[in-house]
């Protein structure tokens, strides 16, 4: 690792810095066409000509002044490394992405210049001279399409950039900046002096603070910068420079704006908006859950069973394998997980329409649509960002969060994507809606995703109000251009999500439905039950504990608290679990076997409509995944991942007991005398605490000090804290 | 409503859709006016492509890009009228 050299790529957002990154790297980092997809530094080690390489993807920049987490990575990242540095740049807005050379120039940094969008430039009939920009600025000028990656490695290890002097540099007052500081104060940012006087010129923060100025240094600060408006001045000199550059290196044969276009009139339109994006969604859920997912699944299981399943089975029985063997085999593990791969074809259907989404454009303009909706609780307009990667998968639509500039906003948006139906949850309104409501579950389906939302919203807008206000926060959105999407990207990012559920599958998934099968099969004694006999298993013992807690919800039942309380791991396993405990022995028809053993009372998991209904809802909504709890702890922190999960499961538990009370009629009254008398108590209790912190700061007016000033007094007069 | 008077200058969030203006000055906080002025609202023209149905969030073309802030935002950039709006 110390002997590799660093080789960085920063640049504005949305430039294709990552599609660079995993073109050289081989890599399948994810990529899209909206502003900040990548939240964090991603790194690959390469071999090249005997030497090792650390390729390194930096999140987007607008300039070296941080103003989000991740900017802030970048810019302490850039500040410490010798690595080469690979400016990446769209041809289409070069005028405002060289802001961010120049600053980097400044920086002393010597980048390489990597032109991503050549061609559409071409497009829009503007011609570059590279060799005059190259010239200009002194970098080398490397345009990125249609060059091999092993050309694009040779061009980006040999960096011939040389520091050429910034004329406008001379209308500023650096050397007075300079030297008001001390030698060891210039040797904290790497020596990187013209960045730092610019920045304190700017009145950069981070950098104020990194040099710790004394109070006589901040004074004389003061005094220069009080002569003329700095930042305005800066950026004055940096974009007519940039324009003097352009002038010389630019032809425009017709003006045309980027990411501009007659559609928008119609996308954008507020009456039309929000019918546009439902019609989209409406048209992905019916290709994805009902027509084409539901045939391409159907035919997965077919080759499944008739090729894996049943020759394995036939094979283990003629070689008169113990029962508990075959057994394990039929129900545990092809059961529990064979079944369970079946839902690939409505996987990839799924992330195929979210991946047309991404490369469209699409994603910014819902995202100005939405700005004032998700405003109104407590969120940003990119929060509608997280919302639909959470329809893939939550793990990594969390981590999408990091791209809101309010600090509360991100802990909301994080929560809401619990809330939100993955494709994980999928099997589980397939197999038990598909039972009991049949060709119309796709109307099922579509409302659980909506009662996702609705419910994730009123949540974030709970917290709004009470504990996570958000203040007025930047809203900062760039419009892509409509794309065409990249088909070698979607079979990618379709590939890596199937391999990653296929190894979830065959790691984690079966394990558990392993685990699972010999705690139902085995006494805590560890004595193996066959068939027909219970009560005495491991599972069901735990299970039966579990079922008091459900029973309210009309979930009552020890299969069903098992089978929730597996999903915690992955929420695949809730209908693998299942089926072990069903005992669905084979693919064939895995989800109308598994689905009709719900109806047939000989089965220990039994549902009626209603609480197959109330299941489907309290798996909707009851806890994320601890992979997502994982990475929400690292996003929003140990606590807010705790108030999440409980808020979750105290919402999941409130909405079902009151929609299974409601319909069912069952104890009803009960229920509503018992929950008064909670509430009766819980305010009572409310009541006291409330009066007993009024006591404390307020007056009673019972003492004789009370006719002038005690303490409680002026606490409440509020002249003394 | 916009300002009459062709030469005054006026927070660009009263500006009207479709209708181009001249970028004057940024009036705002350190942090919000820093970062205005790297996405180039300095020395050029700005046209509100739009506005979202209560006028909270607006398209902007700039410098030859499009880009949507909150009104908050648009509200610090101080602009004169310029051309005719484009119907």
């Amino acid at each position: 690792m110390n002997n590799s050299t660093d080789i960085v790529f920063v640049g504005n957002p949305n430039v294709g810095k990552t599609t660079l990154f995993n073109k050289i790297t081989n890599s399948f980092e994810h990529v899209g066409n909206w502003h900040g997809v990548t939240v964090e530094k991603k790194n690959k080690m390469l071999e090249y000509d005997g030497q090792q390489y650390n390729f390194i993807d930096l999140p987007g920049l607008y300039s070296t002044t941080s103003y989000s987490f991740e900017e802030q990575v970048s810019i302490d990242y850039l500040i410490s490394t010798k690595g080469i540095i690979v400016n990446v740049c769209d041809a289409n807005v070069l005028e405002r992405n060289l802001l961010l050379t120049l600053e980097l120039l400044e920086f002393g940094a010597k980048p390489i210049l990597a032109i991503n969008f050549s061609n559409e430039v071409k497009k829009r009939k503007i011609n570059y001279n590279y060799s005059i920009l190259s010239q200009m600025l002194g970098c080398k000028v490397t345009v990125c399409e249609g060059v091999s990656k092993q050309g694009l490695i040779s061009e980006f290890i040999q960096n011939n950039s040389k520091e050429v002097p910034l004329p406008y540099l001379k209308k500023l007052p650096i050397s007075d900046v300079l030297s008001i500081l001390t030698p060891s104060q210039l040797t904290i940012l790497n020596n990187r002096k013209i960045f730092i006087a610019t920045k304190l010129l700017e009145q950069d923060e981070f950098v104020e603070n990194s040099l710790q100025l004394s109070q006589k240094q901040q004074g004389l600060l003061t005094k220069i910068t009080s002569k003329a408006d700095y930042p305005t001045l800066i950026a004055r000199l940096r974009f007519e420079y940039i324009k003097h550059i352009l002038d010389r290196c630019r032809k425009v044969e017709k003006e045309t704006t980027y990411g501009k276009f007659a559609i928008d009139k119609i996308i954008l339109n507020k009456y039309l908006c929000l019918p546009i994006f439902l019609g989209i969604m409406f048209l992905i859920f019916n290709l994805t859950f009902s027509s084409v997912g539901v045939w391409l699944s159907d035919l997965l299981k077919n080759f499944i069973d008739t090729f894996i399943g049943l020759p394995i089975s036939n094979f283990l029985i003629k070689i008169n394998t113990p029962n508990w063997v075959v057994g394990l085999f039929s129900q545990g593990i092809i059961g529990g997980v064979g079944g369970l791969l079946s839902f690939i074809p409505q996987i990839v259907l799924l992330f195929f329409f979210l991946s047309l989404l991404e490369d469209s454009g699409y994603m910014s303009r819902l995202a100005f649509s939405f700005e004032e909706i998700f405003h109104k609780f407590g969120l940003s307009g990119k929060s509608i960002f997280t919302v639909l990667m959470s329809f893939g998968c939550t793990t990594t639509a969390v981590l999408t969060s990091r791209n809101l500039e309010d600090k509360n906003a991100k802990i909301k948006t994080a929560m809401l994507s619990s809330y939100m139906s993955c494709s994980a949850k999928l099997p589980i309104y397939a197999v038990i809606g598909g039972a009991f409501f049949g060709k119309g579950n796709i109307v099922i389906i579509a409302g659980l995703y909506l009662l996702g939302i609705v419910v994730g919203l009123i949540v974030a807008s709970f917290f709004n109000k009470k504990i996570l206000k958000s203040g007025e926060y930047s809203f900062v959105l760039e419009f892509p251009p409509y794309r065409f999407p990249d088909f070698r990207r979607i079979v990618s990012v379709i590939y890596q999500n199937c391999k990653m559920f296929v190894t979830k599958v065959a790691t984690i998934l079966l394990s558990f439905s392993i685990i699972v099968w010999i705690m139902q099969n085995f006494t805590f004694k560890f004595e193996y039950i066959p068939n027909g006999r219970s009560g005495a298993s491991i599972l069901e013992i735990i299970g039966g504990y579990l079922s008091y807690i459900l029973r309210p919800i009309g979930l009552g039942n020890w299969g069903i608290a098992v089978s929730l309380l597996v999903g915690i791991m992955a929420k695949e396993m809730v209908v693998g679990t299942m089926a072990i405990i069903n005992k669905i022995p084979t693919t064939t028809d895995f989800d109308t076997t598994l689905g009709s053993s719900f109806l047939t009372s000989g089965f220990t998991i039994g549902f009626t409509p209603l609480t197959a209904i109330i299941m489907m809802i309290f798996s909707l909504l009851y806890m994320p995944c601890i992979s997502t709890m994982a990475v929400m702890k690292k996003e929003i922190g140990r606590k807010w991942t705790y108030v999440a999960c409980l808020t979750q499961l105290t919402v999941a538990y409130g909405i079902c007991f009151v929609i299974y009370n409601l319909f069912s009629g069952k104890l009803l009254a009960q229920y509503i005398i018992g929950f008064g008398v909670i509430c009766l108590v819980v305010s009572l209790f409310a009541w006291l605490w409330k009066r007993r912190k009024l006591d404390k700061t307020m007056c009673s007016g019972c003492c004789i000090y009370c006719q002038s000033n005690c303490d409680r007094h002026l606490v409440k007069s509020g002249t003394k804290i | 409503m916009e300002i009459a008077n062709k030469d005054a200058t006026f927070p660009l969030d009263s500006g009207e859709e479709g209708r181009e203006y001249k970028i004057n000055s940024i009036s705002a906080p350190i942090k919000i006016k820093r970062r205005l002025l790297e996405l180039g609202f300095v020395d050029c023209n700005v046209k509100i492509l739009k506005k979202s149905v209560k006028n909270g969030v607006f398209l902007l073309e700039i410098r030859n890009y499009v880009l949507a802030l909150k009104k908050k935002e648009v509200a610090c950039i101080f602009v004169q009228r310029r051309g005719q709006a484009n119907e």
